[in-house]
Order: structure tokens, then C-alpha cells, then sequence
């Protein structure tokens, strides 16, 4: 299970949504990621309450997707938020 | 195109502006960056493929949401600071809104974070030092910092506004009111009042003036608890100005209770400029408009605009022996714009520090008056109605020129007002007895008497024998 960093927040701007860091020095465009939907899906649910499992269900749900490759995104999603210090495992 | 009205007109009717090509372009790119509106159009237009210049606005968006954000995180780590310090705070200004009337901060840029600290001043700039905050400036009413670990700056608010006396907080009320993490929406429109009316002399950003319209669509104002917050405030001609600047500029919907009650009794001098007059970088008439708002406080005004400095470290002011500044301030108008307009404000402002005090102190800038008062002295001043002009003493008057130290050399009730400076061949043209308006009794370093009529006798005789040498020269 993770839990989002308080180091950075996402917003949803003109019909994107994206992750802001929020140690960096100055506005550094560089530092900010644009997310697409399935990718705000899952930030959106990453709040240490909700399991990996209930994410991947949910995701096969909302979106046309096969269990195999909703639980492929969802680690590939989760391991690069992790190389940023965006989530923390609880 | 103007671009400026183009952006207002995008704000007040949400119609995108249309640059007639690249040049126009790149000026509303660069005037929607400087009024604060970038963001708020690139919402707008977004997702409309026959739309201009989305991309160099998304980019504009993206970078003042990031900094927005991490403005706001200090803000909060800030707050959290002074809890710790036992000081409740508030967030002012862009903080206050950003996320709370707009979609997202990247819509409401901010300069600065504003906080007001509503307990003890002294522990919260001590907590604040303590965390690797630098201070950087101090103003009256605040002091800014710069914060630890980025560039950004949080200005620790003491008062709401400068002169700060005048709209003093009570801040169990404003605590118990607060709604949710911000001040209640009544307190927000008297707070974003004043902040416009007597901080920006009513100029202020677009996206700034949009601050009051989103208030107004968004939540709902308690005619009855913002009459009482004004009051308390003693806000009411500020919020009315604010009120119909915000309409006027960006068509902010003033409601009719709050237009019959603090709108309508405006005075003519606050609601008389045009939209464009009001958007930054429009010059501000902030003394005017201070006056005006200010009214029935006006002594109040004065006293804090020319004698209270900086904050101390204990929340107290610096003192500051300033009351020269009214002289200078009118001999500056004088210059600046004869003749001399009747009614003028440093007239009005000289005129209540006169009636309020009965001593004032200003220094010499002229050396009409020499070798009696030479530039740099510093002379003590008495208001006529406490200490009658005599014949030889240097009075303060109102001349056609401006306002002037002069000798007293004719007065009734044989003859007319006449004075004199003591260097010029010549007499003033004749004075009503309104334009005297105060007599030096004093004077430093005081090198010869002020008063005399030694002294007046010797400068009359000068100046008939000119006119004798004229008359026969002609």
C-alpha cells in the first residue's frame, strides 16, 4: 500500500492534470509532470488507505483494460512515482 | 488594440482576445502575464483548436501553478510554524483566494505569500527567525521574510494596511468568524477592499480586481455581518469604493443591498476615473484616495502617515519627526502645478494638521528669509487661532505661489495683510486673513530673533525705496 509524499501535489489544469513538486527552487517547468487519465486515476487513489489490489479493480472498471495489464500499469506507475519521492510505502 | 482593455474585456465578458497578428500577440501575451490573467485565459481556451496562443499559455500556466503551489505549501508550513509559537494566523490577499475562488493557484499568481499574525508580534517574528526565515524588509505594517529553501517571501502582516491604527483588528472576532482555513467571506471583501482602495489607491492587477468579482459569484455575503465588519473596520468608504471599482473594471456583480449601502453614499472623487485608471500600471491618487477613505478619521490619518515608521520588534512603531513632510508635500504641489489649485490636497492635509496640533515643526527650504531663516533651520510653528500674528513676525501663508514663510510687514485694522520675505524688494500682493495660517515662534539653531518688528520696519523700508526708486526711474 502507498501513500502520496506531502512533497508534491496534483492539480488538474485545462483538462490535464499534473504533478507539482514542492522543494524545488523556484517554478521549474522541468519538475512538473503532465499525467494522463490512467495515470490520475491511480494518483487520485493513492491515499494509504487503498490497497494496490482495489486500485487495479477499480481500474479494470473504469476504463477498458485487462486485470493483467491494469496491475502492469499500476507497478509501472507506482515504481516510477517512487524513483521521484512522490509516494512512501505504509 | 489596447491591450490591457482587451484583457479586461476578456475578464469581464469571458470573450478571448483576438490578436490581429504576432505583434499584438506577443504584447497580450506579455500584458496577461503582467495583469496576473494567463492562466484564466488559457482555461479558457484550451481544447479550442481555432483558439491563439494556447501553448505559449499553457506553458505561462503551468509554470504559476507550480510556483502557486509551492507558495501556498510555505504558506501552510508557515502557519504551522506559528501555531507552534502559540500565534493564530491568517492568510491575506492572493493566499487567501487562490485556491478558493479559482480552479487552481495557477490562475491567481502571486508576488508573495501574505500571512496575519493575530497574537503576540514579538514571538512570531522571534519562531520565524528561528526557522531560517530572513528578514527583509520592514514596512509599517508588516515585515517580509524570505523564507528558508526557495526564493519565495512571506510578508508577516501586524495590521491589514498601512497606517494600520485606522482599521485596527479585533482579532477574537475575525478569529471566531474565520471560515474554514480563511477569513469569512465578509471579512475576505472588507480585507480585499482595503487592500485595494487604501493600500493600491484603487489601481490594482485585473486578476486582482477579479479577486472581489469571484468573491461575489462564488459566496454568499451577509449584508447584515458585512455591515458589522466594516463597521468594526472602519471600512465602509473603502469597501464601497472597492465595491464600485470592481464593477466598473471587471463587471463585478454588486449586489443592491451592498450598492445601497456602501456604494451610493460615495463621495464624487472616489468613483470619477475610468476602468483603465484602475488597472495596473495606472498611476494611483493614493494620498486623495486615502483622504477620502479615511474621512472622519482624517487626524488619525495624518498622524500615522507622518510620525509612525517602521514596526519594532516589539510590535510597536518607530517615531519619526516628520511633520516637515506636509510643508515639503506642498511646496512640492505648488511647484509641480501652478498656480495653485484651491482646495488642494496638501492644503487640506496642512489645513487638519493645523486644526489638530498646536505646534508643528518645519524645516527651511528657501533663503528668502535670510540671514533671519536660512535653508535647513527648523522653525516652530502655532497655528493663528492660538497665537495671533503681530506685526514683524514670520507667518505661514497661503501665497499665489504656493505656500510661503513671510515677513508680517502691513495688518489691519489701518492697513491690509501684507507680507513680505525678507530678501525680495517687494511686498506680497495682499492676503485675506484666512491665507495667514500659522506664526513662527521659534526657531533653531536661532541665530537671530524670529519676531520682530525691528526687523519688518527695516525690510518695509527696503521695499518702499524701490518702489520710490521705481516710480522716479519710470
Amino acid at each position: 500500500m502507498f501513500a502520496r509524499s506531502a512533497r508534491i501535489v496534483g492539480r488538474r489544469i485545462a483538462g490535464e492534470y499534473v504533478l507539482v513538486p514542492l522543494v524545488t527552487h523556484g517554478a521549474d517547468l522541468d519538475a512538473i509532470y503532465n499525467l494522463n487519465a490512467v495515470a490520475a486515476f491511480i494518483w487520485e487513489r493513492i491515499d494509504g488507505r487503498t490497497s494496490g489490489d482495489e486500485i487495479v479493480s477499480a481500474l479494470t472498471e473504469s476504463f477498458e483494460v485487462t486485470p493483467g495489464q491494469a496491475e502492469a500499469d499500476y507497478l509501472e506507475f507506482v515504481t516510477r512515482l517512487g524513483e521521484l519521492g512522490a509516494v512512501e510505502a505504509v | 488594440m489596447d491591450v490591457r482593455d482587451a484583457l479586461r474585456d476578456f475578464v469581464k465578458t469571458g470573450a478571448a482576445p483576438r490578436p490581429a497578428g504576432a505583434a499584438e500577440a506577443q504584447a497580450l501575451l506579455v500584458a496577461a502575464r503582467e495583469q496576473g490573467v494567463a492562466g484564466l485565459w488559457h482555461e479558457a481556451v484550451a481544447g479550442d483548436p481555432h483558439a491563439d496562443l494556447v501553448e505559449p499559455l499553457a506553458t505561462i500556466h503551468r509554470a504559476w501553478l507550480a510556483r502557486g503551489l509551492q507558495q501556498l505549501a510555505l504558506l501552510e508550513r508557515t502557519r504551522e510554524l506559528l501555531r507552534g509559537a502559540g500565534v493564530r494566523s491568517l492568510p491575506l490577499s492572493g493566499g487567501a483566494v487562490a485556491e478558493r475562488l479559482y480552479a487552481t493557484a495557477g490562475q491567481r499568481p502571486m508576488s508573495d505569500v501574505d500571512l496575519l499574525a493575530l497574537d503576540d508580534w514579538t514571538a512570531a517574528v522571534r519562531q520565524l527567525r528561528s526557522a531560517g526565515y530572513e528578514e527583509e524588509e520592514r514596512a509599517d505594517h508588516a515585515w517580509s521574510f524570505r523564507a528558508p529553501g526557495g526564493p519565495w517571501r512571506v510578508e508577516l502582516h501586524r495590521h491589514l494596511t498601512s497606517c494600520g491604527r485606522l482599521f485596527p483588528i479585533d482579532a477574537e472576532a475575525l478569529w471566531a468568524r474565520r471560515s474554514g482555513e480563511g477569513p469569512s467571506s465578509e471579512d475576505l471583501l472588507v480585507h480585499l477592499a482595503l487592500h485595494a482602495a487604501f493600500q493600491h489607491g484603487l489601481v490594482l492587477s485585473l486578476v486582482q480586481w477579479c479577486d472581489l468579482r469571484r468573491l461575489l459569484e462564488r459566496e454568499t455575503i451577509d449584508v447584515a455581518r458585512l455591515r458589522a465588519v466594516a463597521r468594526e473596520l472602519h471600512a465602509e468608504r473603502a469597501l464601497g469604493a472597492a465595491l464600485h471599482a470592481a464593477e466598473r473594471v471587471v463587471g463585478a456583480p454588486v449586489p443592491e443591498p451592498l450598492r445601497a449601502a456602501f456604494v451610493q453614499p460615495l463621495p464624487a472623487a472616489l468613483g470619477e476615473l475610468g476602468p483603465l485608471e484602475r488597472v495596473a500600471p495606472a498611476s494611483p491618487r493614493l494620498a486623495r484616495v486615502r483622504w477620502h477613505v479615511a474621512r472622519g478619521r482624517r487626524l488619525l490619518l495624518l498622524r500615522a502617515t507622518l510620525t509612525e515608521g517602521p514596526l519594532r520588534e516589539d510590535g510597536s512603531q518607530e517615531r519619526r519627526r516628520a511633520l516637515g513632510r506636509v510643508w515639503s508635500l506642498a511646496r512640492a504641489r505648488r511647484r509641480a502645478s501652478p498656480p495653485a489649485v484651491p482646495g488642494c490636497l496638501a492644503d487640506e492635509a496642512l489645513d487638519d494638521c493645523l486644526a489638530g496640533f498646536d505646534r508643528l515643526r518645519l524645516t527651511v527650504t528657501g533663503g528668502c528669509m535670510s540671514p533671519s531663516l536660512e535653508p535647513g533651520d527648523t522653525v516652530v510653528l502655532e497655528p493663528v487661532r492660538k497665537t495671533a500674528p503681530r506685526f514683524g513676525d514670520v507667518v505661514l501663508l497661503r501665497h499665489p505661489a504656493g505656500l510661503r514663510l513671510h515677513r508680517l510687514v502691513w495688518r489691519p485694522p489701518f492697513l491690509r495683510w501684507r507680507t513680505k520675505a525678507d530678501r525680495s524688494p517687494f511686498c506680497d500682493p495682499p492676503l485675506r486673513r484666512q491665507d495667514l495660517l500659522a506664526t513662527v515662534v521659534g526657531s533653531a539653531p536661532g541665530r537671530v530673533r524670529v519676531r520682530s518688528g525691528w526687523a519688518a520696519l527695516k525690510s518695509l523700508t527696503a521695499a518702499l525705496a524701490v518702489r520710490i526708486h521705481l516710480k522716479d526711474a519710470a
